[in-house]
């Protein structure tokens, strides 16, 4: 291994190939606890004199409440009750919404209202039945275009001090524009294909539940063991809320059963620290799967009107764009931002407008889930772009490697963001053209033969664009103890991802030392430095980056004792395997284990390798591209879509451990399918009540389904990361949707614009109904 | 989930004097996939006050064959049934139904007398707290019929639009099964098509279903099980729309024919139109599909399921040309 050049103010090392550690498939640090049931999740964990909370949810959609808790107070074994009331000061969750901990107007059905805490689950749940609401209903919107209207129901109307007119975030719209105006572009090309796409909003279904463990019982120092995606940024946000220094908040980061993005939404540790305080003792809560779905965070669902001009020869003119995000009672306008990336960033668009609509409505908290808005996005503009491959007698696949963007080119989608790094798409696409056989099984719509009497066969292509990059400080600290072994600390919580495997394979790479000899500690909000939440697909760029530049200042500190030992100087050295080595003659060499512990009676007892640091987004906005291609059979009689084809491939940059690149390939294949056709959240009219929020009426695949992908990757290297990573956690389910319904078009000759494409609007759209 | 007391009965006199005392306000448990559901989430206006576990009466479970008769005990599981070797060669359609419920875990502990006295999956009945309470629970509205009913029954029903979720109960009426029944005032047996009722079952609350007896099928018989679930998926949901379709086929002619259908109205639904259309028939594409146009002639879909009128179409005709090859 060797370094291309020293390091840049910006303190990034790239380490070049060969590799020793990196890119191998070495098992994950995790893989033994958990398949020996070894592994500790928060439910699994218990206090001494620990009490059981359980939590009360609205019934209603909108309404103010009032709340008697006398009975359920006077029932024994109920250690605490906690409502609004205890709610003091009144500090808002996300600070431009009435969002609260607990409150006394509730907006959608299952926010939660009260909570107790109780010797058993079983009094805990008597004790809610003893609570007694008084709901004032008020006017309620369900349907974000409804709620755009004049005459709706305002969500946050009464309590806001913000003015939010017309139920939108902040009372505004948001909108790019750039090149010009894009509509009259569009309009004046050979070809405008013009449509209007809705997505369904879609649940984590996670295996776990929300909940916790909290201790608070002295009410001064708080410890909290949870599944997050980041122990800091909850620690933060419960001092924030709760006014707890952060000298006196731990929070334990466990394993997880799945994040998908679904933990900033949960109200749990903040509803839990209130009742554990009040009742002197530590409190589980944990919901049910019911309650989760009601209560916790979901996808933004979104309607998208669009607008594409194209020349004759396949050059884009124009794309102009509305969007209707659905936010729910609190969401914010993060996903809806991120549709920008993926309508303006990917392919090449000289002028582009867009106007977004964050839009509340009387349902559950929209937020961050895999993919953060951009598989909502190339549902849309996936089909658009094969419409007008199409119209202008392209092939698609050939009209993609055209239009797509390439190194170098802007990214209109912000203004501060510099110019893509690499390009992927084209290595994407063609490799996967060839897996799927595009030549041979993409025909003409409709057109293609028909299998069992009723059945037809089409093919179907997407790209994607995916950030591994959104800004912010990383930190990571590596001590190497005095028997050579290495603890890495790294405040990145680990989602079930594998970011302990890779981020110990990029600090072996780089110490020359063992990966078995490499433990993380990633976990832990007071154990590691102050960092913020793996989230956004950075934990590989962001994180990995941080371990591998703390092991190199360690591994400068290391070779710097250990030159004069070896009369060379620093630059002379290498390491593999725990040894330090002499480039030059290496059979001259000092183990680390005898380095460490030859100084540790005059100088350090160990050495403390360290890294803080932030590559800007402005410069190095590291994105990851890739294509997807699906084959579907429609039943024509049943509406049934089956998958039997199905290749994924992005540019990962480099695969750090091949095995765990395909597993997270895998997964967010399976979350990109589920959306493609059958997830998707309903809703009483009537009520506003979530009706289907369990795994038999939802629609959340299983192994059982075909979910599998052919994944596989390409590798040109990221540059400002040590080896030339790129996140890929949620970048392969971005297209899944978009190439699922151009093969659903191509099968069927029929265009269904409205997703799921579940068996019902198959047949509608087969006008078999 | 609710207090409750709960009894281990020995056998079954002492289950039902147990059911007697309580006076409809006990329920039995075997392997409580449903029950403990329903209770956990208070989706009834009410919870037992206790439960008569019935699971470990010595006998109940068992499986014998003699006389031309299959008897399967009340508290035999859905994965006995599925791995039988009598059922799997003689009785092929129960051993496909009950392979198609949920999944292995359910399988496990589920049991045949719960799965065809199950509770409704209608998200109305089962909305946690009991917020829609329906005319299946004593109310006067079927929630479904202005609310979503994308996956309600299209056959109609006497104020309640449920769609039947037994697996088992479609494939027990083709092959002309019974229940033995046990209560206070005595044994009785009823078929399993006779067995519902528009709002639940014609069990009193101190009954209980001690087995189910199915006749064996002449030698010329062939049955088939056929299942659409909920969203399409490959496991776990209940039927959108099922069908058992058991034929008898003599001389190239169908000679006797029984048809159920399953997810489909508010209890299993016989379709008599497809049998007769198809007996007498050779089995076509085209008599099958004819008897499959017959099954769903009645259906009243409401708003939002229409579709399902040609799911259950393509099934019947399926399950029809399945059964004859």
């Amino acid at each position: 291994m060797s370094t291309t050049y020293p390091p840049p103010p910006n303190q990034v090392v790239i380490f070049d190939p060969p590799y020793s550690v990196i890119g191998q498939s070495l098992p994950r640090k995790d893989a033994v606890e958990k398949v020996t049931g070894r592994a500790d999740f928060y439910s699994d964990l218990r206090l001494p004199s620990m009490l059981y909370g359980r939590v009360l949810h609205s019934l209603y959609a909108h309404a103010t409440l009032d709340i008697d808790t006398s009975q359920a107070e006077a029932l024994e074994g109920v250690r605490a009750v906690v409502t609004y009331r205890d709610v003091t000061p009144k500090v808002p969750i996300s600070v431009a919404q009435s969002n609260y901990i607990l409150d006394s107007k509730v907006k959608f059905v299952g926010e939660e209202i009260a909570a107790v805490a109780a010797d058993d689950p079983y009094i805990a749940e008597d004790a809610l039945d003893l609570i007694k609401v008084t709901y004032n209903p008020l006017p309620f919107v369900l349907d974000p275009q409804v709620a755009l209207t004049s005459t709706a129901p305002q969500v946050h109307g009464e309590t806001t001090p913000f003015t939010e007119a017309g139920n939108l975030v902040g009372g505004k719209t948001v909108t790019l524009r750039y090149g010009g105006d894009a509509k009259s572009a569009a309009a004046g090309s050979d070809v405008t294909v013009q449509g209007t796409y809705s997505t369904s909003s879609q649940c984590h279904m996670r295996a776990v539940v929300g909940g916790c463990l909290c201790d608070f019982s002295d009410g001064v120092s708080l410890t909290l063991w949870e599944c997050t995606h980041g122990a800091h940024s909850d620690a933060s946000t419960l001092s924030r809320l709760l006014g707890i220094s952060l000298n006196r908040i731990h929070v334990i980061a466990t394993y997880v059963g799945g994040m998908f993005g679904s933990s900033p939404v949960g109200k749990y540790p903040y509803i839990a620290t209130l009742l554990s305080k009040k009742a002197g003792m530590p409190v589980k809560l944990m919901y049910t799967r019911t309650e989760e779905a009601m209560a916790g965070g979901r996808r933004h669902d979104m309607i998208f009107n669009l607008t594409l001009g194209a020349k004759k020869d396949g050059t884009l003119t124009g794309l102009d764009s509305t969007v209707i995000a659905d936010v729910g009672a609190y969401g914010g306008t993060g996903p809806l931002n991120s549709t920008l990336m993926a309508l303006f960033d990917m392919v090449k668009v000289p002028t582009g407008n867009w106007v977004g609509y964050p839009t509340y409505t009387n349902k559950s908290t929209a937020g961050s889930y895999r993919g953060y808005g951009r598989p909502q996005a190339l549902f849309a503009l996936g089909q658009l772009l094969d419409r007008a491959a199409e119209q202008l007698g392209i092939d698609p696949v050939d009209f993609l490697l055209k239009i797509h963007r390439t190194q170098g080119d802007p990214q209109p989608s912000g203004p501060t963001l510099g110019p893509l790094t690499t390009e992927g798409w084209t290595a994407c696409l063609t490799k996967g053209a060839q897996l799927i056989g595009w030549k041979d099984k993409w025909h003409q719509p409709g057109r293609g033969s028909t299998y069992d009497g009723t059945k037809k066969r089409g093919v179907g292509v997407c790209i994607g664009i995916h950030g591994c990059n959104g800004g912010g400080v990383y930190t990571a600290i590596v001590e190497v103890k005095p028997d050579g072994t290495v603890v890495l600390f790294e405040g990145n919580a680990d989602m079930g991802q594998g970011l302990r495997t890779s981020m110990a394979q990029c600090a072996a790479e780089v110490m020359g030392v063992r990966y078995d000899d490499v433990s993380v500690v990633n976990n832990d909000s007071q154990l590691c430095q102050w960092v913020g939440s793996t989230y956004a697909s950075q934990g590989m760029y962001n994180a990995g980056r941080a371990a591998a530049m703390a092991a190199y200042d360690a591994r400068q500190q290391m070779f710097a004792l250990a030159a004069p030992v070896l009369e060379v100087k620093p630059a002379d050295l290498d390491a593999k395997n725990g040894v330090i080595f002499v480039k030059s003659n290496p059979s001259k060499t000092i183990a680390i284990k005898d380095l460490v512990t030859r100084f540790a009676a005059s100088g350090p007892t160990s050495i403390i390798g360290r890294y803080t640091g932030a590559v800007a987004v402005t410069k190095q906005v590291a994105r990851i591209m890739g294509a997807e291609f699906v084959e579907v059979e429609v039943d024509t009689d049943t509406g049934l879509v089956t998958v039997p084809n199905r290749v994924s491939v992005f540019d990962v940059g480099r695969a750090t451990n091949p095995n765990v690149v395909i597993n997270q390939m895998q997964g967010a294949g399976a979350h990109g399918l589920g959306f493609a056709r059958s997830e998707k959240p309903i809703y009483d009219p009537g009520t506003g009540r979530f009706l289907n929020p369990n795994y038999y009426t939802y629609g959340v695949l299983t192994s059982a389904d075909d979910v599998y992908v052919d994944a596989e990757y390409t590798e040109t290297p990221e540059p400002f990361h040590p080896f030339g990573c790129r996140g890929i956690g949620e970048a392969a389910n971005d297209p899944t949707a978009g190439a699922f319904a151009n093969a659903v078009y191509n099968a069927i000759g029929v265009r269904i614009n409205d997703g799921p494409l579940s068996p019902d609007k198959i047949l509608a759209a087969l006008g078999k109904t | 989930m609710k207090n409750f007391e709960h009894f281990d009965a020995t056998n079954v006199q002492e289950a039902v004097s147990l059911l007697s005392k309580y006076a409809g306000d006990a329920a039995v448990i075997a392997g409580g996939t449903d029950l403990l559901t329903v209770m956990k989430e208070k989706v009834l206006p009410t919870s037992p006050k206790a439960l008569v576990n019935i699971k470990n009466i010595p006998g109940l479970s068992a499986i014998s064959e003699q006389a031309g008769t299959l008897s399967i005990g009340a508290t035999a599981t859905l994965s006995d049934i599925a791995t039988n070797p009598t059922i799997n060669s003689k009785y092929p359609l129960l051993a496909q139904a009950a392979q198609s419920v949920g999944a292995p875990a359910l399988r496990n502990m589920g049991t045949i007398a719960g799965n065809i006295r199950q509770a409704s999956r209608c998200w109305y009945y089962r909305a946690k707290d009991n917020v829609f309470y329906c005319i299946r629970k004593g109310g006067t509205v079927c929630y479904a019929v202005a609310g979503d009913n994308r996956y309600h029954g299209i056959y109609g029903g006497a104020g309640c639009y449920q769609a039947h979720p037994s697996d088992m109960a479609p494939a027990l009426i083709a092959m002309g099964a019974s229940v033995s029944i046990t209560g206070s005032s005595g044994n009785r047996t009823l078929l399993v098509e006779q067995m519902y009722t528009a709002l639940g079952d014609s069990l009193k609350p101190d009954e209980i279903i001690t087995a189910v007896t199915v006749p064996t099928p002449a030698a010329n018989t062939k049955a088939v099980y056929l299942k659409f679930r909920t969203t399409g998926r490959n496991a776990i949901e209940f039927p959108l729309i099922s069908v058992a379709a058991s034929l008898a086929i003599q001389g190239g002619k169908v000679t006797d024919a029984k048809i159920a259908l399953g997810g489909a109205g508010t209890f299993p639904v016989r379709a008599t139109a497809a049998e007769s259309a198809i007996v007498g028939t050779s089995v076509s594409t085209d008599t099958a599909a004819a008897a499959a146009s017959a099954a769903v002639k009645d259906a009243v879909p409401l708003s939002m399921n229409k579709y399902k009128v040609n799911i259950a179409r393509a099934l019947v005709a399926r399950a029809i040309l399945a059964a004859a090859t």
